[in-house]
């Protein structure tokens, strides 16, 4: 299937035999080329479903299986890739684990080798001992970050369910219990082609991407029947709105605000509410926007104030985030600016802006095959048509907004301070 | 890409013509010797002059505006390369080609000019409202980097190992002048900046050069050229005679642990070049020495890498990693770099050393705004033409010899160990 995205940007999209749904976006004048294989796996996954059953896995499984996967078949996977003039690297996030490379040439080849990966596992025990190790460094070093800590506490106040909170990467405690049959049982549930997609982008043959996917053993190999995971989150009713932490370590507060997301907001079309919800962002919480401007004028963040959203199947929020000297001011003013929403008018030229930012947006990110590639991937992600989202963007207009004046009611509202302990 | 030169504005206007991409930059350089007393002003200058403008008064009109402008990005950046200090203004605009609009860069170079030369200001300076609150900004900044712990352990190292100099090598902010920034100051810098500072445009993109001249002509062809200037590559590290160690306890999980060195060798277009591969090998990449040794064979850490600031001749290493281990990694470290300087480099390491730097280089030309950033601070850089085709020929050229005839001249100068109050367990 052939879907005209901008100009001359063309999306294929194709489906192999074995199940595995594939994405190719060609960039014939550029040198590069990035491929990603996704797999739907990421650190939310510790208790789900499958074939009837409910099953557990330690926290930090999907992490860990990352970092294995690069020693698989007694074989440092990137050696062959740095050898070949390729970067090759893997990222896991609460909901997908991503292998990745780039390069110049051999673009097959290393299509090749990347997908021989995830046929047959066989993980030493040594080298499973050896990346626990590396992986409690990594740890580790997050454990010093407040604004990391601040964020954590917000989302914990804010839904029941600890898959949306807790750390990607598990604990100290929860790798320990990461061994070769928990390794097994996560293969075996996810790695299938069915649970990934593939997104090829840059200068490549079309043809000859085709034939190697085609033959490959990946696909041809005999997969056992895919039983679809399920996931169920607990979004809960949580009643406290506000918490306080005091550090003796801090040289300043930092105010983490969370807009939590009603159910029936979540349920809407995708792309019109990804749309919509990245309009409303950029009026009500972006550099051009009255709350913004509020801010500035009192003097109540720093460099660091942060706005952010997340949109995922069962739940999403807008998340503001700052250094202040005045949380309690800060917070005031944000409380009375919120519950003064519906009042505040949305400006038509912002709107045109917006969209005409969006559109100008979207024609500069396909002049760079890296980004342009995280951002198909991000829209395969969460299963959004880039046809229909940008059709969508069009077609949106500023009453549509009006949606999301619901998140501005008090109790979807919740604070965490982190304050300096005098 | 190649340099064309116009014949306007004393020669000083460049096009890099394309057609490969689909939007137009355009960048405005003001280039001078850097005065080290004035990195606070420089920097914000590049804050305040993108924040407002006399016809577009606050933020929130700016903003509408670029948004307005399909998404027009503005960037304005102070970088002191060796002697030189540079202010960037760079735009990015869509080419009006892929859109059903005419008339698009006009606008983009109206308002560059009204950015750059038509600043907000109050009986003639800069509002000294936008100047005490960049200062209070500021100083939350340092606040925010104080108890970012990675942050703080970066810049208190740098602090030792520039010995309270780091103010000539560029690093903002400079805490101790920060009292005495003020609405004069600032205005001063600016004027200062406006009118003797060499000034450049460069443009890069598909678009007419007999258009594109009238319209710089027209809008920035008055502009005074008074400066002079000249290029010195100098290593300004005053040395310690040996290695000083530095150890900061502090309520903090992971050591972190960085190590700064001379060194010791005359800077020229092919010592840095040299520089640049061995730092690929020593800790570029996960082959590297340092990666190999300390986090695939000792597992002391998650991370090590080193890094060669090009413009500053400083050269340092860091990693993170429990207290316990760091006087390990130190000694690792240091046992690295004396096997390199005893050629104790794989033929295979040092080549696929330079196969990563030639792709980083060949990559460039995926990205306008890489190859017109990497051609404007190499131009600057070097006061010539320097392509990265000119940079790969070099990189291939290096023998191991060479590097490693070089490489024996550093020398280790700073230790700082950011640690924990606590005994480790």
């Amino acid at each position: 299937m052939i879907k005209k995205l901008i100009t001359d940007e063309y999306l294929y999209e194709e489906k192999l035999s074995n199940g595995l749904t594939v994405y190719l976006h060609p960039k014939p004048n550029f040198n590069q080329t990035y491929v990603s294989l996704q797999v739907n796996f990421g650190g939310r996954d510790f208790l789900y479903e499958c074939n009837n059953k409910t099953w557990q896995l330690p926290e930090g499984t999907a992490h860990f299986l990352e970092h294995m996967n690069f020693e698989n078949n007694d074989e440092r996977l990137s050696d062959f890739f740095i050898k070949n003039n390729a970067d090759i690297n893997a990222s896991t996030s609460r909901t997908t684990t991503s292998y990745y490379f780039s390069a110049r040439t051999d673009i097959e080849i290393l299509l090749s080798k990347l997908l021989n990966n995830f046929i047959n596992y066989n993980f030493k025990e040594e080298m499973i001992s050896k990346e626990r190790k590396i992986i409690a460094e990594e740890l580790a070093m997050s454990d010093d970050s407040f604004q990391e800590k601040a964020h954590r506490n917000l989302l914990k106040m804010m839904y029941e369910d600890k898959s949306i909170y807790s750390d990607i990467g598990g604990t100290k405690k929860s790798i320990k219990a990461i061994n070769q049959e928990v390794l097994n049982q996560a293969i075996n549930h996810f790695y299938h082609p069915k649970n990934m997609t593939l997104l090829i982008s840059g200068s490549f043959d079309y043809d000859s991407i085709i034939a190697v996917l085609n033959n490959h053993p990946f696909t041809l190999f005999n997969w056992p029947e895919y039983h679809e995971v399920k996931r169920s989150v607990k979004v809960g009713d949580k009643r406290s709105k506000s918490s306080i932490k005091k550090a003796k370590e801090l040289n300043t507060n930092i105010v983490e605000i969370g807009l939590r997301f009603p159910q029936d907001l979540i349920k809407n079309n995708k792309s019109k509410l990804y749309i919509i919800n990245k309009a409303f962002q950029s009026l009500i919480f972006s550099n051009t926007s009255k709350f913004y401007k509020l801010l500035k004028m009192k003097n109540l963040y720093n460099f660091t104030f942060q706005a952010a959203n997340l949109i995922e199947d069962e739940y999403g929020y807008f998340n503001v985030s700052v250094e202040t000297k005045k949380p309690q001011l800060f917070i005031k003013t944000v409380d009375n600016y919120f519950s003064n929403i519906s009042e505040i008018d949305f400006s038509l030229e912002k709107f045109i802006a917006f969209k005409r930012s969006e559109i100008g947006y979207l024609i500069k990110i396909f002049d760079d095959v890296k980004a342009t590639h995280n951002f198909l991937k991000r829209l395969i992600i969460k299963n959004i048509d880039i046809v229909e989202y940008i059709e969508t963007l069009k077609e949106i207009n500023l009453e549509d907004l009006s949606i999301f004046l619901e998140v501005f009611k008090k109790e979807n509202i919740f604070y965490f301070q982190y304050l300096l302990e005098s | 890409m190649k340099f064309a030169r116009r014949d306007i504005l004393n020669k000083k206007v460049i096009y890099l013509p394309n057609n490969k991409f689909k939007t137009i930059e355009i960048v405005f350089l003001f280039v001078n010797e850097v005065d080290k007393n004035r990195i606070n002003e420089r920097n914000f200058l590049t804050e305040i002059l993108l924040e407002s403008t006399k016809k577009y008064y606050n933020a929130e009109k700016l903003n509408t505006l670029t948004d307005y402008l399909y998404n027009l990005d503005i960037s304005s950046n102070y970088y002191v390369v060796n002697n030189l200090g540079i202010t960037t203004f760079f735009f990015r605009s869509v080419n009006e080609k892929y859109l059903n609009e005419k008339g698009l860069f006009e606008q983009v170079i109206d308002l560059a000019e009204e950015i750059i030369y038509n600043p907000k200001t109050y009986k003639g300076k800069i509002p000294k409202k936008s100047v005490v609150d960049l200062k209070n900004q500021t100083e939350e900044l340092i606040l925010s980097i104080n108890q970012n712990k990675n942050a703080y352990s970066y810049y208190q190292f740098i602090d030792k190992y520039t010995k309270t100099m780091k103010s000539s090598y560029g690093f903002f902010p400079v805490q101790e002048d920060l009292e005495q920034v003020s609405a004069e100051s600032v205005t001063e810098t600016y004027k200062k900046m406006i009118e003797e500072d060499e000034f450049y445009i460069f443009v890069s993109g598909d678009f007419t050069f007999k258009k594109m001249d009238s319209l710089i002509l027209e809008k920035f062809g008055n502009r005074n050229q008074t400066s002079h200037f000249e290029n010195s590559f100098t290593n300004k590290l005053i040395p310690n005679k040996l290695p000083k160690e530095f150890i900061e306890k502090n309520s903090t999980g992971q050591t972190r642990l960085f190590l700064g060195f001379n060194l010791g060798f005359d800077i020229n277009y092919k010592n840095i070049q040299i520089m640049n591969l061995f730092d690929e090998i020593f800790g570029g990449f996960e082959k590297s020495k340092l990666f190999s040794k300390i986090r695939e064979e000792l597992h002391l850490s998650y991370y090590v890498y080193s890094n060669y600031l090009e413009d500053s001749q400083l050269f340092l290493v860091s990693l993170e990693v429990s207290k316990s281990n760091y006087s390990k990694a130190i000694a690792a470290v240091k046992k690295e770099l004396e096997a390199c300087q005893n050629g104790e480099i794989s033929d295979e390491l040092f080549n696929q050393a330079k196969q990563n730097l030639i792709k980083a280089f060949n990559n460039a030309s995926d990205s306008q705004v890489r190859l017109l950033l990497g051609n404007i601070i190499n131009y600057i850089r070097y006061n010539k033409e320097v392509s990265y085709e000119d940079k790969i020929e070099t990189i291939k050229s290096i023998t191991k010899e060479e590097l490693i005839a070089l490489i024996k001249k550093i020398y280790l100068d700073t230790i700082y160990v950011y640690t924990s109050e606590e005994n480790d367990d």
